[in-house]
C-alpha cells in the first residue's frame, strides 16, 4: 500500500476517561478514492478522521500521510493539517465574518502571522476563494455573514474553504447529518464531483447508508472502536448491517 | 371543557408523602441556621447603634442647615470672578479677566472625562492581551499554559480586589497630586475588571470554528485572531465602553484624593464652606454624567 495517501497500522485511541474510541485500526486510502464510512454513534469514525489530521494524538499505532509518521512532531501535524481540509456536521463557520473571508481562513496554516493578522490577501488567494465559491455554486454569496445563509449553503462554504487549503485529502465528518435529504444530495453532489475533478481522495463519516453507498467507491464500518467491514457497495448486505447497527436496523 | 364526571374517579385516601428522613446532620445545620440569624439581628441592631442613625437629625438638621440649604440653592454661575464690591479680578499676567466659576469647573470637568479616556484605553490595551492568558479554554492541556492561567488570573483579582479609590491615594503619595495619578489608579482596576469580562467571554466562545480553522494547519496565533476574536469581539467593545462609562463617574470621584479633575475641586469648596460653587459643580457634574450616559448606551446599542 505505498501509493495510499493515508495509512494506519494498529491505530489505537483511549481518551482520559478510559473510552477505547479506537481499537487496531488498519486504515487507508488511495489518491482519489472516495471512502464513506459508517457506523453507530460513538463507533470511533469521527476519532479516526481527528487521527488522520493530528488533532487527536493516537495512544497506539501509526498514522502515515504519503508514507510519513503524521505524529512524529506537533509541527509534521500541522503540516500535514495544511494539505488535509475537513468539513463538520456544525460547519465550523467564523462568525461575523464574511463568507469569502471564511473561504480565505483556510489559508490561515499556509499565510505567515502579519498577513493573517490583517486579513492580508494576495491576489491569486482572492481569486482561488473566488473560484472556490463559485464551484459549489454560491459565488454571489461572498459578502454575505454566515448567520444570513441556510444550513446547506453554509455547508458549501465550508467545502470552498477546505477546498481554498488545496488538500490532497477532504475529510468530511457527517458533513450532512444537519441538513434534509434533498440539501444533503446537493451538498455531497457537490463534494464528491469536486474531489473527482481534482483527484483529491475523500473520507465522508455518513450516518445514511444509502448515501454511503451511493458516494462510496468502497465502504468502511465501524463497530465499538474496530473496523467491522471493509468492501464494495454491493458487499454491504442487510445481514452485514444488522450486524453493524443491532437488531433495530430496517433499511432506512 | 372536562366537567369532573369525565374526570378519572380519583383516590379517596389522602396521600402522605413518606417522612423524609431526618438526619442528626440536618439537626445540627438547623440549630446552627437559628444561631447565626440571631447573631446577624443581633450585629445589625449594632450597626444603627454605632452609624448613629437618627431620623430626627436628618428632618431638625444640623448646625448649618438652613444656609447649606440656600446657598445649594443658588448655584453660582458667574464666567468671570469678581472681588467683594462687584469689580471684575484681573489676572496680574496676561490682563485679562480671570475666569469665574463655570469655565473653571468646564475645563475641570473636561480633565476628569479626559482621565477617563486615558485610564481606559490603557486598561483596554493591557487587559486584552493578557484576557487571553486567563481564559482555561485556551490554556488547559501544557504546564506552561496553567501557569500563564493561574498568575493572571491571580493579578487580575488582586487589581479587582482594591478600590479605584484605594489606588489613586496611594498613586497621589507616589507621583504627586493631578491627573495622572487619576488615570494609573482607573487603568490598574479597570484591567482586573476587563480582564475578567473579555476571559469569561473567551471561554464561552463556540468551539466549533475554532476546531475548524485548526484544521486548516494554522498556528496557535491565528487559530485565535481567526477562530475567537471574531466571536468576542462585540462584547470585548461593549464592556470597554460600559467601562469607559464607569470610570467617567469614578474619575469624579478621585478628584477627592487629590488625583485631578472635578472632584479636587468640589472636595476645596466644600472644605472651604462655598456650598454655591459646590452646587455649580453638582449641576455640572449632573449634565454631565447624563450626556455621556446617554451618548455611551447609544453607542452600546449601535455595537450590539
Amino acid at each position: 500500500m505505498s501509493d495510499a495517501v493515508f495509512q494506519t497500522t494498529g491505530l489505537g485511541l483511549t481518551y482520559p476517561d478510559g473510552t477505547r474510541a479506537l481499537d487496531s485500526v488498519d486504515f487507508h486510502i488511495r489518491p482519489g478514492e472516495v471512502v464513506s464510512v459508517i457506523g453507530r454513534s460513538g463507533a470511533g469514525k469521527s476519532t479516526l478522521l481527528r487521527c488522520l489530521n493530528g488533532l487527536l494524538v493516537p495512544t497506539d499505532g501509526s498514522v502515515q500521510f504519503r508514507g510519513k509518521e503524521v505524529h512524529s512532531s506537533p509541527e509534521h501535524a500541522r503540516r500535514v493539517r495544511r494539505s488535509v481540509g475537513m468539513i463538520f456536521q456544525s460547519f465550523g463557520l467564523v462568525p461575523r465574518v464574511s463568507v469569502l473571508n471564511n473561504v480565505l481562513i483556510g489559508r490561515a496554516g499556509q499565510v505567515g502571522l502579519w498577513r493573517g493578522l490583517f486579513y492580508h490577501w494576495t491576489d491569486e488567494e482572492k481569486q482561488l476563494a473566488l473560484r472556490c465559491l463559485s464551484r459549489v455554486e454560491i459565488l454571489e454569496q461572498w459578502h454575505k455573514r454566515p448567520r444570513e445563509l441556510s444550513g446547506g449553503q453554509q455547508q458549501r462554504v465550508a467545502i470552498a474553504r477546505a477546498l481554498c487549503q488545496q488538500p490532497a485529502v477532504l475529510l468530511a465528518d457527517e458533513p450532512v447529518s444537519a441538513l434534509d435529504p434533498a440539501t444533503a444530495r446537493v451538498v455531497l453532489d457537490h463534494a464528491v464531483r469536486i474531489c473527482r475533478e481534482d483527484g483529491i481522495a475523500m473520507i465522508a463519516n455518513l450516518h445514511s447508508v444509502s448515501l454511503a453507498k451511493e458516494y462510496g467507491d468502497r465502504i468502511v464500518a465501524f463497530r465499538q472502536g474496530r473496523v467491522f467491514f471493509e468492501g464494495r457497495p454491493a458487499e454491504l448486505t442487510d445481514e452485514v448491517l444488522r450486524e453493524i447497527y443491532g437488531e433495530h436496523y430496517a433499511d432506512f | 371543557m372536562p366537567t369532573s364526571e369525565q374526570l378519572p374517579p380519583q383516590p379517596a385516601a389522602r396521600i402522605i408523602p413518606p417522612q423524609k428522613p431526618r438526619t442528626l446532620r440536618d439537626s445540627l445545620w438547623t440549630g446552627l441556621k437559628w444561631t447565626l440569624t440571631a447573631l446577624f439581628l443581633v450585629y445589625l441592631i449594632a450597626s444603627f447603634q454605632r452609624t448613629e442613625f437618627n431620623l430626627y437629625t436628618l428632618i431638625s438638621g444640623g448646625k448649618d442647615i438652613k444656609r447649606v440649604m440656600y446657598d445649594l440653592a443658588h448655584p453660582d454661575f458667574s464666567w468671570v470672578e469678581r472681588d467683594a464690591g462687584g469689580e471684575v479680578v484681573l489676572s496680574r499676567k496676561t490682563g485679562q479677566p480671570k475666569p469665574g466659576t463655570v469655565p473653571v469647573l468646564l475645563d475641570e470637568m473636561n480633565e476628569t472625562v479626559m482621565m477617563s479616556l486615558v485610564g481606559t484605553l490603557l486598561s483596554v490595551l493591557l487587559s486584552f492581551p493578557l484576557s487571553f492568558l486567563a481564559a482555561r479554554n485556551l490554556t488547559k492541556g501544557s504546564v506552561s499554559g496553567q501557569i500563564a492561567y493561574n498568575s493572571v488570573r491571580f493579578i487580575f483579582n488582586v487589581l479587582r480586589a482594591f478600590p479605584p479609590i484605594i489606588l489613586a491615594i496611594i498613586f497621589v503619595f507616589m507621583v504627586g497630586p493631578g491627573p495622572f495619578p487619576g488615570v494609573l489608579a482607573l487603568a490598574l482596576h479597570s484591567i482586573g475588571m476587563l480582564g475578567k469580562l473579555f476571559s469569561e467571554a473567551i471561554e464561552s466562545v463556540d468551539l466549533a470554528p475554532v476546531e475548524a480553522v485548526r484544521a486548516t494547519g494554522a498556528s496557535n496565533n491565528l487559530i485565535v485572531w481567526f477562530g475567537i476574536l471574531p466571536q468576542v469581539l462585540p462584547q470585548f467593545v461593549a464592556f470597554s465602553l460600559y467601562r469607559w462609562d464607569i470610570n467617567i463617574r469614578m474619575s469624579i470621584i478621585l478628584g477627592i484624593v487629590g488625583a485631578g479633575g472635578i472632584g479636587f475641586l468640589l472636595d476645596q469648596y466644600i472644605r472651604l464652606f462655598q456650598y454655591q460653587k459646590a452646587s455649580t459643580c453638582f449641576l455640572i457634574i449632573l449634565v454631565a454624567v447624563t450626556i455621556l450616559d446617554w451618548g455611551s448606551s447609544w453607542l452600546r446599542e449601535r455595537m450590539g
